[in-house]
């Protein structure tokens, strides 16, 4: 014996709205938010340093007394 | 012939329906109050309840929905990380990020579909992958924190609030809403025949093989093929403006 099939009541299409503007539309918490913003600051943080560092020196400038 | 959503309750009344198969088109369109079809679904769904017809749909509208949302809900999210981190974001993603969300917001205000082209997406998980942190890289990072909370309760929840009714198949049971078994030859019938899509064809096909005596869909092609099909012994349904628009 199969389960009764469920019925669609009216104002669905409404409620399914009123769902989706809260769950789906939702914004990040602070916390959330807080932790996205550490891994963007650590890649930048990083380029950063590799941007400060000297240039590695060619070895050919060396030996041709370049530097 | 194919008919429109405005005819939906007339029939219902003099035909007497108990069973409405919906397909992906409309349950999404249902379930995303930004598309255009959203208020026309909504009344149609209102004609189903008020003439207490059940709805109806299987495994391939599930998929195909989930895979519809997971498109329109990246594009929304990747909005919400530029406007959340614009002032730590630069370079290339911050260009790629702005230019989306211009194209995001002409495409909405055009009343055009939102949902993301596949390549876009991967060149997101690209450029957001080249982010690293102890938890994960910043793709995995922007999902968790956006994607997944949004994408994981949309099908519960549309199940729920619309009360939405499975036909399954599997094999050796009796099916109460189908006539035949659906084969897999059927649906590729239909994809040779008509140069359906094979979600479409699988989803037509277990249509095609119930006894459910109506369709809502807001593709047009998947009407007239379901249309012809049937010949006559089915009632399909599309939204108004659907027809108007190819007019």
């Amino acid at each position: 014996m199969s389960a009764p099939l469920k019925q669609i009541k009216k104002g669905s299409v409404a409620k399914f709205r009123e769902f989706y503007n809260k769950v789906v539309r939702k914004p990040l918490s602070p916390e959330d938010r807080e932790e996205l913003r550490d891994v963007f600051r650590k890649k930048n943080q990083s380029e950063q340093t590799e941007t400060n560092k000297p240039k590695k020196i060619a070895k050919s400038d060396q030996d041709m007394g370049l530097t | 012939m194919v008919e429109q959503f405005s005819g939906l309750s007339a029939a219902l009344s003099s035909g007497n329906f108990s069973t409405c198969f919906v397909d992906t088109t409309v349950l999404f369109s249902a379930t995303y109050p930004l598309d255009s079809f959203n208020e026309e679904c909504e009344k149609s769904f209102n004609n189903l309840a008020d003439k207490q017809v059940k709805i109806l749909t299987n495994v391939n509208v599930r998929a195909e929905f989930l895979e519809n949302h997971r498109r329109v809900l990246i594009a929304e999210c990747l909005i919400d990380l530029l406007e959340d981190e614009e002032s730590g974001l630069d370079g290339i993603l911050l260009e790629k990020l702005k230019a989306h969300r211009t194209s995001y917001r002409r495409k909405t205000k055009e009343e055009k579909s939102a949902k993301m082209d596949l390549n876009q997406i991967k060149i997101f998980r690209r450029l957001l992958s080249a982010y690293d942190s102890d938890r994960g890289n910043g793709w995995e990072i922007f999902c968790n924190k956006y994607l997944v909370g949004r994408l994981t309760p949309i099908w519960s929840a549309a199940e729920q609030i619309h009360e939405i009714n499975f036909i399954s198949v599997r094999s050796n049971d009796e099916n109460e809403f189908l006539n035949s078994t659906p084969k897999w030859e059927g649906a590729v019938s239909l994809m040779g025949r008509y140069g359906l899509a094979s979600s479409d064809a699988m989803i037509l096909n277990m249509f095609l093989c119930s006894n459910i005596p109506v369709l809502l869909t807001a593709d047009l092609e998947m009407a007239e093929v379901a249309d012809k099909e049937s010949k006559g012994s089915k009632r399909i349904f599309v939204p108004d403006s659907a027809i108007t628009v190819t007019q």
